[in-house]
C-alpha cells in the first residue's frame, strides 16, 4: 500500500493539533513520531511543518516557547491553546463527516469512525 | 557536513530581511536538520546520503521566505530596526578607521628609531606609540564590542538570553588575553634590564602580538570543533 502524501499534506494542521493536544513538543520530535507511526512511509517536509506552525500560532491555536534545558541546542516548543483544542474538535468532526461521505461515494459502504 | 547544512540554511534565508522572527526560525530549522542528520549518521548512513536526505526533507521553502519578506515586522518596528543596523554599521566603520590609524602609527614609531639615531629617536618612538595606543583604546571603548548597543526589543528575548550564555565563554578569552599582555610587558622589562639591549628588545612586543593572535585563533578553532561535536 502506498501513501498519498498530497492527501496527507492537506491535513497537516489537524495532525499537528492532535499531537500537541497530547503534550507539548517541537518540530523534530513530532516529525520523528509521524515517521514511526507511518512505518517510515510519511514525513512532513520541514517547510510545510514550519509554515503550519506559523499559521496555527497566528490563529492563536498554538503558542511557542523556548525550552529551558541546558543543552547545546535550545528548542522551540509548541503548546496547544484552549481555542486550539476547540478547533481540533471541530476539525475532527469535519474529518469524520468527510470520510464517511468519501466512503459512501467510492464504496457504497457506511464508514464507522474508530470501529475498524 | 554540519557546516554544509549550516551553509544551506543560510542560503535559504539569504534574501530574508533580518528580524527576530526570521532569526528564530532559522535557528529552529537548523537545529531540526542537524538533529536529523546526526540521527541518520547513527543509523549507519554515509555522510553524503544523510546530507542529501536532510536537504531533501526541507521541501519548498518559498512560501515561508515570501511571508518573512512581505510582513516581517509589526507596525513601527521597521524604522527602529533599520536605524539600529545603520548605527551599528557606522560604529564599525569609525572603529576600523581609528584602529587602522593607530596601527599605522605603531609602524611609523618603529621607523622613527631607524631614521633618527640614538635617544631622540627612541623618545619619538615612545611618543608616537603612546598616541597609537590611545587611538586603539579609544576605538575599542567608544565603538568596540563591549559597548555594543542592545538590539531593539522585538528580537525574540529568550533567544537572546541563550546567546548571552554563549558569550560568557568569549569573556573568558578576553581575561586570558589581558593576562598574556601583562606577561609580555613583564618579559620585556626583565629581558631589557638584564641585557640592556633596549634597542633590540622591543621586538618582544611584535613576537608577543603574533603569539597572542595565534593563541586566540587556536581557541576559536577548538571551540568551533566542540560545538560541532555536540550536534
Amino acid at each position: 500500500m502506498s501513501i498519498r502524501a498530497d492527501l496527507l499534506r492537506g491535513n497537516t494542521d489537524i495532525i499537528l493539533l492532535a499531537r500537541l493536544a497530547k503534550s507539548d513538543s517541537y518540530g523534530y520530535e513530532i516529525n520523528k513520531e509521524i515517521l514511526e507511526i507511518s512505518d517510515g512511509a510519511f514525513e512532513i517536509k520541514e517547510a510545510t511543518l514550519y509554515t503550519a506552525f506559523r499559521r496555527l500560532e497566528k490563529c492563536g491555536y498554538i503558542e511557542s516557547y523556548w525550552g529551558t534545558e541546558h543543552t547545546a541546542a535550545r528548542r522551540r516548543y509548541y503548546r496547544i491553546t484552549p481555542s486550539g483544542r476547540d478547533q481540533l474538535e471541530v476539525m475532527i468532526a469535519e474529518w469524520e463527516e468527510t470520510a464517511k461521505l468519501i466512503f459512501r461515494l467510492i464504496k457504497g459502504e457506511t464508514y464507522h469512525a474508530g470501529t475498524d | 557536513m554540519q557546516e554544509q547544512i549550516r551553509f544551506y540554511v543560510e542560503g535559504l534565508f539569504a534574501d530574508v530581511p533580518p528580524s527576530g522572527e526570521a532569526e528564530a526560525l532559522k535557528y529552529e530549522l537548523l537545529d531540526s536538520l542537524l538533529t536529523k542528520y546526526a540521527n541518520y549518521i547513527d543509523m549507519g548512513m554515509s555522510e553524503q546520503v544523510a546530507y542529501s536526505k536532510v536537504v531533501n526533507s526541507v521541501g519548498d521553502f518559498e512560501e515561508i521566505s515570501r511571508e518573512l519578506r512581505s510582513v516581517p515586522y509589526q507596525t513601527g518596528e521597521t524604522d527602529l530596526r533599520e536605524d539600529y543596523y545603520r548605527r551599528q554599521a557606522q560604529k564599525n566603520k569609525r572603529r576600523a578607521i581609528l584602529l587602522s590609524v593607530g596601527i599605522g602609527l605603531y609602524v611609523i614609531s618603529v621607523a622613527a628609531v631607524v631614521a633618527i639615531p640614538s635617544e631622540p629617536g627612541v623618545v619619538m618612538m615612545f611618543v608616537i606609540a603612546a598616541i597609537a595606543t590611545a587611538l586603539v583604546i579609544l576605538a575599542n571603548t567608544l565603538y568596540g564590542g563591549k559597548n555594543k548597543e542592545a538590539p531593539p526589543a522585538q528580537f525574540v528575548q529568550d533567544f537572546q538570553t541563550w546567546r548571552q550564555e554563549h558569550e560568557e565563554s568569549e569573556k573568558k578569552t578576553q581575561v586570558f588575553g589581558g593576562a598574556i599582555w601583562l606577561l609580555i610587558v613583564a618579559i620585556y622589562l626583565l629581558v631589557s634590564f638584564l641585557t640592556r639591549a633596549w634597542h633590540l628588545t622591543w621586538i618582544i612586543f611584535l613576537v608577543g602580538g603574533a603569539l597572542d593572535a595565534l593563541v586566540k585563533g587556536i581557541i576559536v578553532l577548538v571551540r568551533s570543533n566542540k560545538t560541532n561535536e555536540r550536534f
